[in-house]
């Protein structure tokens, strides 16, 4: 297990995380992308940066419409909803005190974008409400607008951008 | 013929059928052979290049002792032989001399090319691996073997017989696109379309697009023309870094400029290539989706460039989404030829000519059978201008048939007139020896060209009204490469020719030539005896009421198919009228001027004649153009040879009747030669077609027929009067003249007879003169006291030297060029007899000095006469007229 500077996961459990989560809003919005996920999230992680920055070819004998997958863009605004819950939960630790519980952390960001703990009335209760367990109606839609601008800055058009959106936070806060 | 109608009267077929716009070949195919031809010369340049840097002097050797062994073979003669034969033995004799040497050049040329090739093919077959490795390209795998599936029963739709392999990108691969090696196509999805197989809005046109660049064979051309481009970027660096290396820049300037012009204007024209085949690639896919929309509605997501500037424009490999829709919804926009189609071909054909040439000559050398190089190298690039631009004007006529818009000619035949010039200014053929002094003479290609475009129009507009008749569409595409391909190398060969020679031998050499060489020449009869059937057949006439061939139309019932243009009894009553007017005029001038008085007048007669009965043939087709406008010119392919046989009919009979012997041969010529002539004029008349018609009353048609009678004899008449009142200028003075019943006259103008006279008659009268006082110098030199030697030198050697320079300047040469090459000779005699008596009076006196001036002036005198051996030399290698060897073709170093 390695840990990424600055970040409150470590780097292998952020990126299983993002992975679960922009698979969960591909299911929704984007189902056949779910066939080639794996290499793209491979492809993605190994360098997200040329996603954004490649140059459009205008290829000889080509069609001339540029067609993109979803999947980076879920796995951009996943990256970035991941962060959030763990500095979330991480705001309540001390400085000095949050390598050694990046594990519990961790735990604590699954169990967040899992529903928690899917017995009891509590869990019942916030998800007739809508809401993960854990996250209040404000949190929901700070992750949204998050989510939102992490689509929309990689050029994703508004519309999808809001979908994509949606799924994520979807995937988060409903069953299923 | 038959039921054809006024051009007035033409009703465009009605509205609602879809035209398929795809049913002939593409003129843009013939458009990429000829970019890669263009691009493979440049490898022959480059050969060239080797070959003069490695034996170039070997060569000059070469011919310059080939030219001095003819030359002294002829010397050598006991029984002297009228000029030509003599001077056809001296070609014979160098051109079997030089014919190893030629074919080495020739060989290097073609391994020039053969490297370029080669390079290419490896590149084409390496490239596909690389693009695999480095776009990390995969195939669809498990997880999309539906898509897989998918695409290969659209390759079945799209009538592939084996369907090309799919392969996909990296995920952030976005577009689609083909590559690979000729025969093994792939197309390469972007996953984002692979995993949407079943989204038949957007995996079927996007897959069926694809398919339909293979099924063109899109990706091979491209493929090729990018990986010639590829193998000759080293080749062409050759000489600049040999010429860097060497200190010797003196060609790289030249060469610099056109190579980096032919670099730019071949990727120019490779996108524009490109984007016209985009065009066809969405017909092609909204014809077997059988629905433009889908197609339409994909290119709806096609994102429009904000502003692109012009030059990203021409370098854009797709054309602009609205554009790709609009022609969607109206293919015939596609079919149109503009001025810069036209231009890239004919710049692409007029690059590649003149190197094509050079090694075509070369090969034939040895043979002495160089006119058959110059007409494989017009055989070779009239075929690329008439698969692409002759081609387009057809499909053009064909598909304007179901609009009401007409085929615009005028801007194609502008653009093959400028890329005509344009390509041989920036020929790399013309690097180091700087093409025509006078650059003025291009304009003859220029307007050769413009009129071949105009008469290729014209007969494109006759295969349109006969298109019903045409059982397969396959025939029509062959026609229109073969007859157009004619058209052109006849004009490419003419232009060529008469622009060289009016350059070099100036205008009397060439009025000759067209009286004399030009009608004998086989592409010539051949193209107009080609383009007398083609018409003929298309003119033939038809059912009253044909429907459009249904291959013509995609969607809805063939239309009735529309006929127009003059009916038969106009365009023929117009030709008759023509040939027996301009026969008239002959007939009324021998019955004022008399007989001709002498052979010269006779030969002045002669090819008076050949003119005013091919101008019989121009005046019906200036006519038919004004009265049937562009189709005008395609009538005028039959009623001109017909104009021009009935005036040579007149003369056969008038001829006759005075007395002359009426021969199977001397008929042959009298009707051959004439109409020989006449394809040249026509090509000059056709874009009289092309001039907006003024308002004109629609008449009754027995006012027609009166109006296609007379006004073609009138113009008859008119031209034919000039012609002769000014035959002194059109033929030439008939003492300028060869007559015409003697062997010399189909091959030896003025000009050059008198060259060959001087080579056969002058020059070994001097050097057999001078023979005898080498003897006696050499006698003076071998004297054993000075006064022997002086006693030789003033009794002998002077004596014999004054009488040669009385000789020599007793001579007239008949051209500047044949007086400065006897200038020399006058000179080294005049300083022969200075030298030998200051040597004699030095010898006498025992005065060093003025010894040491004789042989200074000696020496001089030894210049000269060397001068004048060069100079019979250069005489010796153009046929009588001088040629240095730049001129034939040591070019490039």
């Amino acid at each position: 297990m390695t840990a990424s500077d600055g970040n409150a996961l470590p780097s292998d459990v952020e990126r299983d995380l993002v992975g679960e989560l922009a698979q969960a809003a591909l299911r929704r919005v984007a189902p056949e992308e779910l066939a080639v996920f794996e290499e793209t999230e491979a492809d993605y992680f190994r360098d997200p940066e040329s996603f954004w920055h490649a140059r459009r070819r205008d290829e000889a004998v080509g069609f001339g419409l540029e067609l993109a997958l979803l999947t980076p863009y879920a796995l951009a605004a996943g990256t970035a909803v991941v962060r959030f819950l763990a500095s979330t939960v991480t705001d309540a630790v001390r400085d000095e005190l949050r390598d050694e519980l990046k594990p519990v952390i961790a735990d604590s960001v699954r169990r967040l974008f899992r529903g928690g703990d899917r017995s009891g009335d509590r869990h019942q209760q916030r998800s007739k409400q809508g809401l993960a367990p854990g996250l209040t109606a404000e949190q929901g839609r700070e992750l949204r607008r998050v989510a939102l601008r992490q689509a929309s800055r990689f050029g994703l058009g508004e519309e999808q951008a809001s979908l994509l959106a949606d799924a994520v936070v979807g995937s988060l806060l409903v069953d299923g | 013929m038959g039921a054809q109608a006024d051009p007035d009267t033409v009703t465009p077929a009605p509205a609602g059928a879809r035209v398929n716009a795809l049913a002939i070949g593409s003129p843009t195919t013939t458009r990429y052979v000829a970019l890669l031809a263009a691009l493979l010369s440049a490898g022959l340049f480059v050969g060239s290049w080797v070959y003069n840097q490695t034996q170039g002097r070997d060569w000059i050797k070469v011919v310059v002792d080939c030219a001095g062994q003819a030359l002294q073979s002829t010397l050598r003669e006991e029984t002297p032989v009228p000029p030509v034969q003599a001077e056809a033995a001296v070609a014979e004799l160098q051109s079997t001399c030089r014919g190893a040497a030629e074919r080495g050049r020739a060989v290097y040329a073609l391994g020039g090319a053969g490297v370029a090739g080669a390079g290419a093919l490896i590149i084409v077959y390496l490239a596909p691996v690389l693009v695999r490795r480095r776009r990390r390209l995969r195939t669809l795998g498990t997880p999309l073997q539906a898509a897989s599936d998918r695409f290969a029963a659209l390759a079945a739709e799209a009538g592939l017989r084996r369907a090309p392999r799919v392969e996909r990108g990296p995920a952030r691969q976005r577009d689609a696109f083909s590559y690979g090696p000729p025969g093994r196509p792939r197309v390469v999805l972007p996953p984002a379309a692979a995993v949407r197989w079943r989204d038949p809005g957007l995996f079927d046109p996007l897959v069926l697009h694809e398919l339909a660049h293979v099924r063109h064979r899109d990706v091979a051309l491209a493929w090729l023309a990018r990986s010639v481009g590829y193998a000759l970027a080293p080749l062409l660096a050759l000489p600049v870094v040999v010429g860097l290396l060497s200190g010797d820049r003196s060609l790289l300037g030249d060469f610099l400029w056109r190579a980096a012009l032919l670099a730019l204007t071949a990727a120019l024209i490779s996108a524009g290539l490109l984007r016209s085949r985009e065009h066809d690639a969405d017909l092609r896919a909204a014809q077997i989706t059988g629905d433009t929309s889908p197609v339409i509605a994909l290119l709806r997501q096609v994102p429009p460039q904000a502003r692109p500037g012009r030059l990203r424009q021409l370098l854009a490999r797709h054309p602009a989404p609205s554009q790709r829709i609009l022609a969607l919804q109206q293919p015939e926009r596609v079919t149109g030829l503009t001025f810069l189609d036209c231009f890239i071909t004919a710049f692409l054909a007029a690059v590649l000519f003149p190197l094509a040439l050079n090694v075509l000559v070369a090969l034939f050398t040895g043979a002495g059978r160089t006119d058959l190089g110059e007409l494989a190298a017009a055989l070779l690039a009239g075929p690329l201008l008439g698969g692409s631009v002759g081609l387009g004007l057809w499909r053009a006529a064909l598909m304007s048939r179901t609009t009401t818009a007409a085929p615009r000619v005028a801007p194609a035949a502008a653009g093959v007139a400028a890329g005509l010039v344009v390509g041989q200014l920036t020929s790399l053929g013309g690097t180091g020896s700087g093409g025509l002094h006078n650059a003025g003479w291009l304009a003859v290609s220029a307007a050769l060209g413009f009129g071949a475009t105009a008469l290729c129009a014209g007969i494109g507009q006759l295969y349109a009204d006969a298109i019903p008749r045409l059982g397969r569409r396959a025939a029509l595409t062959a026609a229109a490469v073969v007859i157009n391909g004619l058209i052109f190398a006849t004009a490419l060969w003419i232009g060529t020719t008469l622009q060289f020679l009016l350059d070099n031998a100036g205008a009397a050499f060439g009025r000759e030539w067209l009286v004399t060489v030009l009608p004998s020449t086989s592409l010539v009869l051949v193209t107009v005896a080609a383009l007398a059937l083609a018409a003929a057949w298309a003119l033939w006439p038809r059912k009253a009421q044909v429907r459009a061939p249904s291959w013509l139309i995609e969607q809805g019932d063939p239309p009735i198919w529309p006929a127009g243009g003059l009916h038969a009894r106009h365009w023929a009553a117009a030709a008759l009228a023509s040939g027996i007017a301009a026969e008239g005029c002959l007939a009324v001038f021998h019955s004022i001027a008399g007989p001709p008085a002498s052979l010269s007048g006779q030969a002045q007669r002669y090819y008076l004649y050949l003119w005013v009965a091919a101008a019989a043939g121009a005046a019906s087709t200036i006519v038919l153009c004004r009265l049937d406008r562009a189709r005008g010119a395609g009538v005028a392919c039959l009623a001109a040879p017909l104009a021009t046989l009935t005036a040579a009919t007149g003369f056969l009979a008038v001829n006759t009747a005075l007395g002359g012997h009426l021969t199977e041969r001397f008929v042959v010529d009298v009707t051959t030669a004439p109409a020989a002539l006449g394809l040249l004029l026509s090509l000059t008349a056709a874009p009289a077609g092309l001039i907006p018609p003024a308002h004109r009353p629609r008449g009754r048609r027995a006012h027609q027929l009166l109006t296609a009678c007379l006004v073609p004899a009138l113009s008859a008449i008119a031209i034919s009067a000039l012609l002769i009142t000014g035959r002194d200028t059109v033929v030439g003075p008939a003492a300028t003249l060869t007559p015409a019943n003697t062997p010399a006259s189909s091959a030896v103008p003025a000009a050059t007879a008198d060259g060959l006279r001087y080579l056969d008659t002058t020059a070994p009268a001097i050097v057999a003169a001078y023979s005898p006082i080498k003897q006696s110098i050499a006698a003076a030199a071998a004297a054993t006291t000075q006064d022997a030697a002086v006693q030789l030198i003033r009794a002998d050697v002077l004596p014999r030297l004054h009488a040669i320079l009385h000789q020599a300047e007793s001579v007239r040469p008949g051209t500047a060029q044949l007086a400065s090459i006897h200038s020399a000779c006058i000179a080294a005699l005049q300083a022969a007899i200075s030298g030998y008596s200051l040597l004699a009076q030095g010898m006498q006196d025992k005065n060093a000095s003025v010894l040491a001036q004789g042989t200074r002036i000696l020496h001089t005198a030894t210049a000269a006469w060397t001068q004048w051996q060069i100079g019979l030399i250069e005489l010796t290698l153009g046929d009588g007229i001088p040629l240095t060897p730049a001129d034939f073709g040591l070019i490039n170093g």
